[in-house]
């Protein structure tokens, strides 16, 4: 602003900064206030996942962001929205995806979780077990879809099979967003 | 990674930028004493990661301390609702209380990232104030754009340029264009180099 005797003054002022170049700004990131981010955005940055909240009712955990956006392109596609971008990274671990899937848990609008992973260097029975032990500790209750692929595919499906949960596995892509959109439409009526 | 308004400042006065006085606070009796410590008038405003503060009812001004000590009671606390918060609102912590500002007249000046040509971008408007956005909707013409090298800086024949299209002339020219200038450091002195500790 200008004042009324010539001086130029900043009157405002809004910043955003670049959240990968914090680490060599510590200065910076001290101005960091919590309180004004997402909740879940903030659990989620601890166990370094980059999840993503959105505001529909599909749930979804994917490894590699190409993957999560395509995935969530595909719900959008077979009629659904999802809840959420999380991608848990190419070498998640089991409390990696633990806290992913309790994660998404714990958001009110989630109605189904689709789980859609590519096992290039995550092995899918890395992934299973994860999976197996957060619903048993949360105790789910809405459906779960499990589409998985690649090293330790069998592995995998055995451990979700063996697990006694009622998850329902999926083949492709197509597949797997057309039946976890049809469960939550079953269950929301 | 957002920043508060008072956090902003204290990097723009590091860098030489000058701003009102004022502190954060929050506690009501405390923005009174700032208050009190300013002269009596002060703008009492609502620190919220998100703009449109003034038209939610954050922004108010105190022709005295116990009006500042009102304000900020009313404010610390409250569920802002802004066109930037969505219709939940965002609860106020903390409120900046500073010197009530003599203005004569709003300008708007902002840097951002120009992907398309990968350079930093200085846009200044005549039209400041709040609501930037509608008058970039409205008007595209109404904002300026000055790409500038980042490591470089915004060079002083550019800040001329700028100033005078904002329509400053005079004395007020002359201010302007350090303070232009010096908008160049917080950008491209911490990325470009090694980072020293703050100057």
């Amino acid at each position: 602003m200008i004042t009324g005797s010539g001086d130029v003054v900043a009157l405002d002022a809004k910043m955003n900064f670049d959240d990968n170049a914090l680490f060599r700004h510590l200065d910076i990131k001290e101005y960091r206030d919590l309180d004004e981010e997402d909740p879940l955005e903030v659990e989620a940055s601890k166990f370094n996942l980059n999840y993503i909240k959105l505001d529909g009712n599909v749930g979804c955990m994917v490894n590699g962001a190409g993957l999560a956006m395509s995935t969530m392109d595909i719900i959008q596609y077979a009629g659904g929205s999802p809840a959420n971008f999380l991608d848990v990274g190419g070498g998640a671990n089991e409390e990696q995806v633990r806290n992913a899937m309790r994660i998404i848990l714990s958001d009110p609008n989630v109605k189904g979780v689709l789980i859609n992973i590519f096992g290039g260097i995550m092995r899918c029975d890395i992934i299973a077990s994860g999976v197996v032990k957060a619903v048993k500790e949360i105790g789910c209750t809405i459906p779960v879809v499990v589409r998985l692929e690649g090293t330790n595919v069998e592995e995998g499906k055995t451990i979700l099979r063996d697990s006694g949960l009622a998850v329902i596995p999926a083949d492709g892509m197509k597949d797997a967003a057309e039946k976890i959109i049809a469960a939550v439409a079953k269950g929301g009526n | 990674m957002k920043v508060h308004e008072y956090q902003a400042k204290e990097i723009l006065r590091r860098y030489g930028v000058p701003t009102p006085t004022g502190h954060v606070t929050d506690s009501p009796e405390e923005a009174r004493q700032i208050a009190k410590d300013l002269g009596g008038r002060a703008v009492v405003k609502a620190q919220i990661h998100a703009g449109g503060r003034g038209k939610g009812g954050g922004v108010k001004l105190a022709k005295t301390p116990d009006e500042a000590f009102e304000h900020a009671k009313a404010i610390i606390g409250m569920q802002l609702v802004t066109h930037q918060t969505g219709p939940e609102g965002r609860k106020v912590k903390k409120v900046l209380v500073e010197a009530a500002a003599d203005i004569a007249q709003e300008l708007y000046l902002g840097i951002t990232l120009d992907r398309a040509i990968g350079k930093p971008v200085l846009m200044a408007s005549k039209f400041g104030g709040m609501e930037i956005e509608e008058v970039a909707h409205k008007d595209p013409t109404a904002i300026l754009k000055e790409p500038f090298d980042a490591i470089a800086g915004l060079q002083p024949f550019q800040a001329r340029k700028v100033a005078y299209a904002l329509g400053l002339t005079g004395e007020t020219h002359k201010k302007a264009v350090p303070f232009l200038s010096p908008s160049r450091r917080p950008t491209s002195r911490r990325t470009a180099r090694w980072p020293r500790s703050t100057r």
